[in-house]
């Protein structure tokens, strides 16, 4: 039986750069709204040009107009706002040639509908939402770890490149929030490979999250786990608490 | 497994041209150009591909190390040897190196919803060249000797790729030989992969990633050359599939006549960096 959500809290926000990397070149991106109703993470694409900027953009507009409905409009506004943050005339001619040729970002997406005691999901690509609480628990929209691979799609600032979205974007709506605590996680593709993993073989990876109390510690936590063959990629976590 | 190194700065791949610039390159590629002039576009546009590939809003990363190996009357030589350094030149030493730049015409976003046309410079690296015989052989061993040295200092790399492109039959050999012996060199991650791209001029048919030596047509050195090809990796054979081809598994790495709008798609397989880190 659900109830009405009386408050969504963020718990923690913690991301690094893949290992040998500097923290200005990590190309996830996350955005928590204000009001605790909605909440993105985003993993930019290291094989093109401006992902880091397309990602911050995608997370910005996500939780400025919250919707799982993904469609062309709505990434129309996300697209010219990334084509007005660059300056197209200055660019070297190989850097022009890229950007001309799209960045691209995944796209995972939290809704909390505090009136009705759910929340909804949208996932584009392998980042991924998992969420656990006294009944239930959840991963969406990759739940095992064979289904991560190097190839996945991702939302594109070339607007032709996005023409069969609608067969990837995934949704899953009203999710039940049951009294007491329910923790929702948001997580890039190292971390969600990890994640699945964990819960295949029998393992609950909610309580080491839970257990991380810093960045500091995250990132100590992170370096355990690469030399334990978590991928070396840009890592990131976000964790809220919806309390009914 | 083999062809899974990730490519990245801290791990660069090679991609290595073998080029034939011998008399009989001076033929006609079409009714406008020679086959010389629509090579050396179509390796300006593949440079010009490569370094794109490595740009990013900090500049140009060493994804890939980068060399042209051309064989003529002069014999065989490094085709940008104008640039400093070894055979096989870091992507961004070959960006700002070009011989020389010319300008182009694009159309780029105004920020208002519109485009505005804008002046592009465009490098140019490589400039037609053909005479002489075709020492093939000579080449190969060039490219062999440089690969082999580059797999030894760069054991976990993702192998390197030879892509020679030629339209006749060597004069100093059996070249066969010599193409074992580059696809026996390798990385921890596979052997190197050796690509050949037979143009053959006007007309004919084309073939593109054969299977068997049936689908091939049966002169004498598109047999030999179809030998002398990698098999296509399993990533490789997604990406193909993934670009239209259709490509089955066992196929290998040789194109018979084919267009080069084809022969740059084919190429760009092999520089494509599916495995790139997202």
């Amino acid at each position: 039986m659900s109830e009405p959500v009386s408050i969504v809290r963020q718990e923690f926000a913690y991301s690094a750069p893949k290992q040998g990397t500097s923290r200005g070149q990590c190309e996830d991106q996350w955005a928590v709204a204000v009001d605790g109703s909605a909440a993105a993470v985003c993993d930019g694409a290291s094989d093109a040009a401006y992902s880091r900027l397309w990602a911050s953009v995608l997370v910005q507009r996500f939780v400025e107009e919250p919707t799982v409905d993904i469609d062309s409009q709505w990434l129309q506004v996300a697209v010219s706002r990334f084509e007005r943050s660059l300056d197209y005339l200055s660019m070297p001619w190989h850097l022009l040639e890229r950007t001309l040729r799209g960045s691209y970002a995944t796209l995972a997406g939290a809704v909390f509908r505090n009136e009705s005691g759910v929340f909804d999901v949208v996932g584009i690509g392998d980042s991924s939402i998992a969420w656990v609480n006294m009944t239930d628990k959840g991963m969406f929209p990759l739940q095992a770890p064979e289904e991560f691979s190097d190839r996945t799609y991702l939302v594109s600032t070339v607007c032709e490149c996005n023409r069969s979205m609608a067969d990837f974007v995934c949704i899953k709506r009203c999710i039940p929030l049951p009294k007491g605590d329910t923790y929702v996680f948001l997580m890039t593709d190292a971390v969600g490979h990890w994640y699945a993993r964990e819960i295949a073989e029998g393992r609950q990876p909610w309580r080491a999250f839970l257990s991380l109390k810093s960045q500091a510690a995250f990132e100590d936590w992170l370096a355990d786990e690469r030399a334990n063959g978590l991928r070396n990629d840009d890592a990131t976590i976000v964790a809220l608490r919806a309390t009914a | 497994m083999a062809y899974s190194a990730e490519i990245s700065r801290r791990n660069p791949t090679a991609i290595l041209f073998v080029i034939d610039q011998s008399g009989s390159m001076n033929d006609n590629w079409s009714s406008e150009i020679t086959k010389a002039q629509a090579l050396s576009d179509a390796i300006n546009r593949l440079l010009a591909e490569i370094v794109t590939k490595c740009s990013k809003e900090d500049g140009v990363r060493h994804y890939f190390d980068v060399g042209v190996i051309a064989y003529g009357d002069a014999g065989s030589r490094d085709a940008l040897a104008f640039i400093p350094g070894p055979l096989l030149k870091a992507a961004p030493t070959i960006e700002q190196t070009p011989l020389r730049v010319d300008d182009r015409k694009r159309l780029v976003p105004d920020g208002a919803g519109g485009v505005v046309e804008r002046t592009v410079k465009f490098p140019i690296w490589f400039d037609p060249c053909a005479s002489g015989s075709t020492p093939m052989c000579s080449a190969l061993a060039m490219a062999g000797d440089a690969v082999g040295n580059w797999a030894e200092q760069h054991r976990s790399a993702f192998p390197p790729t030879v892509i020679h492109v030629t339209d006749g039959e060597p004069t100093d050999g059996d070249p066969e030989p010599i193409a074992q012996m580059i696809q026996q060199l390798n990385t921890d991650d596979g052997d190197v992969l050796l690509f050949n791209l037979h143009i053959a001029g006007l007309g004919g048919q084309k073939v593109l990633f054969p299977a068997s030596e049936a689908e091939v047509p049966s002169a004498p050195a598109a047999q030999k050359l179809f030998r002398m090809s990698s098999k296509v990796p399993g990533y490789m054979l997604e990406c193909a599939q993934s670009q239209g081809h259709s490509i089955k598994p066992g196929a290998r790495g040789y194109g018979y006549n084919a267009d080069f709008v084809e022969t740059i798609a084919f190429l760009s397989i092999g520089t494509q960096a599916t495995n790139l880190g997202r």
